[in-house]
Formats: C-alpha cells, structure tokens, sequence
C-alpha cells in the first residue's frame, strides 16, 4: 500500500506537470505565435475548450488522488480497482493506454497544424475523435461482454 | 465456468462488495464470476476458495472444461 501510495503522489505530479504544460502551449499559441491560423477562429477556441477540458479532468483526478492519499478504506478501493484483472483485461483489449495517448497527440497537432494546414488539421481532429468513439464503444462491448 | 460462490456468500451473509474487498477485487469482477461471463485466473480463483475455507475444485466447477 505505500508503494500505491508513491505511485498516487507521483500521478498527481504528473497530472499538474501535462497540464502546465499543456497550458503553457496553448498561452503561446494564443498570444505570441506569429501569423494567423489559416481555419479561421476555430483553432482558439477549441484550444481554449481542449484546455478547460484536460485540466477539467486533470483537477478531478488531482482531487480524487489526494482524497485517497487521506482514506486507508478509500485508497484499498482505487488500488483494488487498479490492480482488478478484469478491469485490466478490459482495458487492455480497449487499447488503455496507447490509443488514449495517440488520440491526445492527434488532439494537440491538430491544433498546431491548425495555423499551417486547414487539410491535416481536419484530418487529424477526425482521427483523434475516431481513436475516442472507437475506445468509448470497445468500453461498453468489453464490459458487457466479460 | 460455473461456481458456488453465490451460495458459499449467502452461507457466510456476504455481499458481492464485501467479498471483493476481502479478496482484493471489485465488485462488478464477483458479479461476473458469478454470472459466468468472467472466468477468474488462477490466483483471484485461489483466493476466492481460501477465503471461504475451501479448495479451488469446492469452489469452481470444471466439468465444462473437461468436457472440452
């Protein structure tokens, strides 16, 4: 359990480290890039919705961790959902964790591209939500399933 | 594959949470044990059985997989 407990310390760090970040990216993108982003508006105000949205999902899971770092019954709980193989297995076949971070990727060079290339940012924010939908509906089957 | 740990939680007046949390597992994995749609490895099998005092045979039924 004091293993978990290092592990948890250490995905709160790296959770605010991805949204620092993310945000540092994103102020540099709005206000001192050079040039116009060739799609119009569109890339300043998805980068400032993707933002709200990470760091959203970021301080959710910052305050989560923290509230179990504090409550032994509540710790034993994530750890065991953490650990279960069932679950593991699920996400394992739902392609946890690589397609997450491909569609982030997709998510965050759509946004770059967005100020060079209105093709590969199309192209790009489609893969990204494809790589989503396709993980949300291999949740749903896989638990259904097992 | 079909099990008695439904029975053997009423015998002992578990719920499924309880018992995942004795067994280290969540709820929703007992559930699907249980409903035969999971088939639990050897380990989580193992301590399924200790917990209830029995062997992984008293526990699990392997006829099926014999059959096959």
């Amino acid at each position: 359990m004091e293993q978990y407990k290092k592990a948890l310390s250490r995905k709160i760090g790296l959770v605010m480290m991805s949204s620092g970040i993310l945000l540092l990216l994103i102020v540099y993108l709005l206000f001192f890039f050079p040039g116009e982003p060739v799609v119009g508006k569109f890339p300043h105000f998805f980068l400032i919705g993707f933002a709200f949205g990470i760091n959203a999902v970021g301080f959710y899971y910052t305050y989560r961790y923290q509230r179990a770092l504090k409550d032994e019954t509540l710790l034993r709980k994530y750890y065991y959902e953490d650990q279960d193989e069932r679950l593991n297995l699920i996400r394992m076949k739902a392609g946890f964790p690589s397609l997450s971070v491909a569609g982030a990727i997709f998510l965050v060079a759509s946004a770059v591209a967005a100020y060079f290339d209105a093709t590969v940012t199309y192209t790009l924010l489609a893969g990204a939500i494809f790589l989503f939908l396709y993980q949300v509906v291999l949740l749903f089957v896989l638990s259904a399933k097992y | 594959m079909k099990t008695k740990i439904k029975e053997l939680r009423k015998e002992h007046k578990l719920t499924q949470e309880e018992l995942a949390m004795a067994v280290g597992t969540t709820r929703q994995t007992i559930t699907s044990i249980e409903t035969e749609k999971y088939t639990a490895s050897l380990v989580l099998a193992y301590k399924i059985a200790s917990y209830f005092g029995k062997s992984i045979e008293e526990v699990f039924d392997f006829s099926s997989v014999e059959e096959e």
